[in-house]
């Protein structure tokens, strides 16, 4: 009975084909064993560069750290420019439930209609939107207290400007992505930006930083503060006076530069039509002209108020001497061409001062071809014409004159540059040069940053003497020659650039302007150039009104603007006056 | 029968110890493990909690760093040479002058008395007599106040 329940044993052949099927088992499990292990081998070690990087990616996520951009300031420490963090309320537009009930209730918050927050709201069919940007910490409270779902807050910074506009093609702008665009913005971007951190930090599904997880920290480097050599008041004066005198001589633009003589420090450099920070067009097309710094990035012919430097020649070089008289027979037939007075008169001998006075071209032009090339493009190099400033704002203009050998050259342009014509120079340019002259003769390098200060950048600008442009002794006969002009009155009435009490050293120029095809006779650029008080100046102003229509002198449009803004700077600086009124 | 008792306590072997089962060895590796595990959870959960708290904390630091900064904003704002004009003209009706005027310094010595100004009496003089010696002694100089 045993043996007949035992089973039997395997006969040879069925035995092998047992074994077979093991073999065959097993030579499929070690076949797919080596297959599993070469994947393996291929995932890990082949393909392991990819495959880490991938699981970071799923893991692990960096995050940007925006550094704070440094802040701009007035000579006073006013901040002019700063970026203050906000935050900005974004939709994911499938999960806002009732869309006009959540623009009802956004809008009082926000400070704009139901209409504009549904509107945005409905911009999009899919997908995050943004409905504001720059909510303040209290509206952005109570956005969060009305638990709306779909919406979210996310921290971002704005350009903000404390001071509204003032000085605003000074500062420039900065780019949505956070570079400067012009002025101080674009020329000390890499001191102002500074370098954004980073955090790397294992996340969870919800893309949250796992509190028990591991992250890495590379901190942001802020950006450094800049402190400007711009005086909030006067660049509000210059930039108010500036308006008023560009409007009532129904001008197209306008520039006033007001500078230290002492230091070359820019006081203020004010402009029309000016930039405007909060204008919702800002970056369009039309506007970008105004990203430009007039001041220092466009030329002009400066006309008359040239002739101080064609006289400081004369004068430096002993040709000439204040009360060395000229004939002015109102018109001067030089080379291949004629230079004639603004105002005709009856021929007289005039002195060199009268030929301030009177703004005499022939007189300037006589002195001129007395001098020579040589001597006179000398002078016009000590001023530092032809060159660039080297002010800290970017796109400074050399300007440009024409010398003998030059493509062009006549001789006549010899005569016509003593007077500022086809000589092409920069507000700051002028303003420079007469700034030598107040100080005693020596050429001060404009500048307008006065220090920046931040982690790992600091540093001082002080006054930068470029050349002594023309001795003291010049300059003092220079100086009353200059006083003589504002004192000056052909029909008993004060000039207009006159300031009662002071005695004020100035010059008008009043020139065409050039066009491919010769000048344009019906557009002028009217400018007053001068400093006060004459024998302790305190400050220079430049002041140049373009394409007038009310007047085309500068006696009539840029001297009453530079009145009124020395007549305040003066009540600023505190300048005794020279006499009682 | 208590003495019985203790003698047979006392002479109780050793040996007769129970040994422990593999199943109370397994049971108390168990227990162990699980406490362990417990502890671990515990502390792990603390030390999220806490991370959470970090977080949170981390974030309210932000906002009012935030609240902050538009504070200073606010105040730079309200110190701005436009708006403090603005206040002056609208709120205390003060205006630019309209004619600047430059009076004479005065020259060496006195400064002459304004026009309109009436000297003092002999007899008005004598009056202050008194107050002036009694400022003199408390250091200051008569006539002159604060």
């Amino acid at each position: 009975m045993t043996e007949s329940t035992r089973p039997a044993a395997p006969r040879g052949s069925q035995l092998d084909e047992r074994r077979w099927r093991l073999y065959v088992l097993l030579a499929i499990i070690a076949g797919c064993s080596v297959v599993l292990a070469g994947k393996l081998f291929y995932i890990q070690v082949v393909e392991h560069e990819r495959y880490a990087a991938l699981a970071a990616q799923e893991h692990w996520q960096r995050e940007v750290i925006p550094a704070r951009r440094g802040v701009i300031r007035a000579a006073d420490g006013r901040p002019l420019a700063a970026t203050v963090p906000f935050e900005a309320l974004y939709a994911t537009v499938e999960r806002v439930g009732d869309v006009r009930k959540a623009a009802e209730q956004l809008a009082p918050i926000l400070g704009v209609s139901t209409f504009e927050v549904e509107s945005r709201l409905r911009s999009k069919t899919s997908g995050s939107v943004m409905v504001h940007y720059g909510l303040t910490a209290d509206a952005a409270d109570r956005v969060r207290q009305l638990r709306l779902s779909g919406f979210t807050l996310r921290p971002v910074t704005r350009r903000s400007y404390p001071e509204g506009n003032l000085a605003s093609q000074v500062l420039g702008v900065v780019g949505v992505d956070g570079y400067g665009l012009s002025g101080v913005e674009s020329a000390l971007n890499d001191v102002l930006a500074g370098k954004p951190g980073a955090e790397w930090a294992e996340r969870d599904t919800d893309r949250e930083a796992i509190a028990i997880g591991t992250w890495q920290i590379d901190p942001p480097t802020d950006g450094a503060d800049v402190t400007l050599t711009i005086d909030a008041y006067i660049q509000q004066v210059a930039e108010r006076e500036l308006a008023a005198g560009v409007s009532a001589a129904q001008a197209k633009s306008g520039t006033v530069v007001v500078l230290d003589p002492r230091t070359g420090a820019v006081l203020a450099m004010a402009f029309r039509p000016a930039l405007a920070f909060d204008d919702p067009n800002l970056f369009a097309e039309e506007n970008k002209p105004l990203f430009r710094v007039p001041a220092v990035q466009d030329t002009y012919e400066p006309g008359s108020v040239f002739k101080i430097v064609t006289m400081a020649a004369g004068l430096e070089t002993g040709i000439i001497a204040p009360e060395t008289q000229v004939m002015d027979s109102g018109s001067f037939r030089f080379a291949s061409g004629t230079v004639r007075n603004a105002v005709q008169r009856p021929p007289e001998m005039i002195t060199m001062t009268q030929v301030l006075q009177r703004s005499s071209n022939v007189g300037a032009a006589h002195l001129g071809v007395i001098l020579g090339p040589d001597r006179l493009f000398g002078y016009f190099d000590r001023f530092g014409f032809g060159r660039k400033t080297g002010i800290e704002l970017g796109g400074d203009e050399s300007g440009s004159y024409r010398r003998p050998g030059a493509p062009g050259w006549d001789d006549y342009d010899l005569a016509a540059q003593s007077f500022g014509q086809g000589v092409a120079v920069t507000p700051l340019q002028m303003a420079v040069a007469v700034a030598a002259v107040a100080n005693g003769g020596t050429l001060m390098q404009p500048y307008v940053v006065a220090s920046a200060r931040g982690p790992g950048v600091e540093w001082r600008r002080g006054p930068t003497i470029v050349r002594q442009a023309i001795s003291p002794r010049t300059a003092r006969q220079l100086t009353e020659m200059m006083v003589a002009v504002v004192e000056y009155s052909e029909d008993g009435k004060p000039r207009l650039s006159k300031i009662p009490g002071y005695r004020v050293a100035g010059k008008t120029g009043t020139s065409e302007i050039a066009t491919p095809t010769g000048y344009a006779r019906d557009r002028t650029i009217a400018s007053f150039v001068g400093f006060a008080p004459a024998d302790d100046p305190r400050f220079v102003v430049l002041v140049k009104i373009d394409e007038l229509k009310s007047s085309p002198w500068g006696e009539q449009v840029a001297a009453p603007v530079f009145a009124r803004i020395a007549q305040q700077l003066l009540v600023y600086f505190r300048a005794p006056p020279d006499s009682a009124q | 029968m208590a003495s019985s008792a203790r003698a047979y306590a006392l002479g109780r072997p050793a040996v007769a110890r129970a040994r422990p089962t593999p199943g109370l060895l397994a049971a108390m590796g168990l227990a162990i493990l699980a406490i362990t595990g417990l502890i671990y959870i515990s502390q792990t959960s603390s030390v999220a909690n806490t991370g959470y708290d970090i977080a949170a904390l981390q974030a309210q630091r932000e906002q009012w760093i935030r609240r902050n900064d538009q504070l200073r904003l606010e105040i730079a704002k309200a110190q701005s040479l436009a708006h403090v004009e603005r206040e002056a003209k609208t709120r205390l009706n003060m205006g630019p002058p309209a004619r600047i005027v430059y009076a004479p310094p005065p020259s060496a010595g006195r400064i002459p008395p304004p026009a309109d100004f009436d000297a003092p009496t002999l007899g008005e003089r004598l009056a202050s007599l008194p107050s002036a010696v009694a400022g003199l002694l408390r250091g200051r100089a008569g006539g002159v106040g604060d």
